[in-house]
């Protein structure tokens, strides 16, 4: 019975995936813990240090250039303060649009390099020691080393309900500004489209020792659309993964996906072929478990 | 069944089951017992919760009961034919009296020796010579000295046994007789032998299994959860890093 279940929903979620797998922008889901939430800082319980490098080539489909983006997080659990810390950074390459067709279309870019910080602070709450309720707050500064004057700050706060087999995430956005200098060099701000980010995640295992277990996570973004100003739904990232005993497998919005995955150490490369791109992406995730760390986290 | 009796029944057999894992406190294991004093279907779910134990040390009963059947088979086959012999042979002793019997041969009466008589010095001698032949021939069989014991004791029970060894899990006594000879010399070892044999795996059905996998888990949950009121435990559940 739990065997039919289980491939029925694997049938489904792969349904869906496949329809999204060409809207792939972004890292798989879980890969960068704070991408969308950053609740999810210090939820190991132990320091965690996560990476992630994604290549685009877009053939040069309309005039798009190769681009990559690469991202290094490191977020841990204090217990003095009883809160999880966390701060990522990354550097890459971004598209700006400098030309349209008649159906407003980009086909001419420009390429520039951009950096990225932000850092999160999320206390922990846990109930029964079964669950684990974090509010968070959290500030990100992104710049353009190529355009002069740009910037994006964004300030969000997000709470994160969670046990050890599933989390449900929800982040709203604060502060969602751009500024940049028009043609005419004059500072321009502009309200970012995000509102919010919701993250899922459930695992399913026959039990705590099995070898076998089946993880489908996704991220829905909630934005408002730019022309008529309504709020709508996308889903960013989606994450099917099969594992079977530390080997992964699976789909995600980046392809498909395998890897190689312990208590400790998560190793991922995901990649998509098709005739216009080819999107790519390497992630690694280490935990920091050492004695005192298992002792102040005996749950592991 | 309501959801609520469904909720007290699966309290039920998690109680019992921590109960039977001992992992119940002091307290709550005296208040349990109080609670089955007095509730007979509580008692009669005990019952069933202690046939589905199983422990991975315990003794091969079935494999141990057939060796010791096998061993009684084996020496009462010898004790059999060592009375069969010892009938025989003891028939066989009987034989050659009856044998003379059948023969009706007198018997000869024994010479006593004559008195010396002073003078016959010769006659003395010779009778002397007589005498000392007789007494060798029918001097008395000097037979080894038996206690007590030994003469009470029925011959058949007089083995000699070895000390038996401290009885480890798994391992069983098997008899060796190391000689055949007559029941006064029949030497019964007892040796220690391992049984290769592997455990016998107790039949139980999948929902069984799975019933019993589920309490377990909610028993390691239970357990976390009172690690964590006890104070053991910071304020952060993480996610099963296996998976996520």
């Amino acid at each position: 019975m739990y065997t039919q279940w289980l491939r029925q929903a694997g049938i489904i979620w792969t349904g869906i995936l496949w329809s999204f797998l060409s809207y792939g922008q972004s890292a798989p889901v879980g890969s960068l813990p704070m991408q969308y939430v950053g609740s999810f800082a210090g939820e190991a319980g132990v320091p965690r240090l996560s990476s992630s490098f994604s290549y685009q080539n877009h053939n040069n489909f309309n005039g798009r250039q190769d681009v990559y983006e690469s991202y290094l997080s490191y977020d841990q659990f204090i217990p003095a303060i009883r809160s999880g810390i966390g701060i990522t950074t990354g550097v890459g390459n971004n598209l700006n649009a400098v030309g349209y067709n008649n159906q407003w279309t980009p086909i001419y870019f420009n390429k520039s390099n951009l950096y990225y910080i932000s850092g999160v602070l999320a206390p922990k709450f846990s109930i029964q020691g079964k669950y684990t309720i974090s509010p968070s707050i959290d500030y990100s500064y992104q710049g353009n080393s190529a355009l002069s004057g740009y910037y994006s700050r964004q300030c969000r706060v997000g709470m994160l309900f969670n046990t050890k087999k599933y989390y449900i995430g929800y982040s709203v956005y604060l502060l969602n500004n751009y500024a940049f200098k028009d043609t005419n060099n004059i500072n321009t701000k502009v309200r970012g489209s995000e509102r919010g980010h919701l993250q899922l995640g459930y695992t399913f295992q026959p039990s705590s020792e099995s070898k076998f277990s089946c993880t489908p996570q996704m991220a829905i973004l909630v934005y408002e659309n730019y022309y008529d100003q309504v709020v709508r739904v996308g889903i960013p990232a989606l994450m099917l993964n099969f594992r079977y005993s530390h080997l992964l497998m699976g789909i995600n919005n980046r392809g498909w996906h395998f890897g190689w995955q312990t208590d400790k150490v998560r190793a991922m490369a995901s990649a998509s072929f098709g005739n216009e791109k080819f999107f790519g992406n390497l992630s690694f995730r280490y935990l920091i478990k050492n004695q005192q760390g298992n002792k102040s986290t005996p749950f592991y | 069944m309501n959801v609520s009796e469904n909720g007290a029944e699966e309290n039920n057999d998690l109680l019992i089951f921590e109960y039977l894992e001992g992992d119940l406190s002091a307290d709550k294991a005296l208040a349990f017992e109080r609670q089955l004093a007095s509730d007979p279907a509580l008692q009669m779910k005990l019952e069933q919760w202690k046939g589905t134990v199983v422990t991975q040390d315990f003794y091969d009963t079935q494999h141990l009961e057939e060796k010791l059947l096998q061993y009684t088979g084996e020496v009462g086959k010898r004790i059999n034919s060592i009375v069969i012999g010892v009938m025989l042979s003891f028939l066989c002793s009987l034989l050659p009296l009856s044998l003379e019997k059948g023969k009706s041969m007198p018997i000869q009466p024994i010479r006593l020796p004559s008195p010396i008589i002073a003078g016959s010095l010769k006659e003395s001698v010779v009778e002397t010579n007589k005498r000392a032949l007789l007494a060798k021939a029918f001097s008395p069989i000097v037979l080894p000295a038996k206690t007590t014991q030994e003469l009470i004791t029925p011959v058949r029970q007089s083995r000699k046994m070895t000390e038996l060894e401290l009885l480890q899990p798994r391992q069983l006594v098997l008899p060796v007789i190391s000689s055949m000879g007559t029941p006064n010399e029949l030497e019964v070892k007892m040796k220690v032998v391992t049984i290769q044999k592997p455990l016998a795996k107790r039949m139980i059905t999948r929902k069984q299994a799975w019933k019993t996998k589920r309490m377990k888990e909610k028993a390691r949950q239970q357990r976390e959860a009172d690690q964590f009121l006890k104070g053991h435990v910071p304020y952060v559940v993480p996610l099963n890093t296996t998976n996520f």
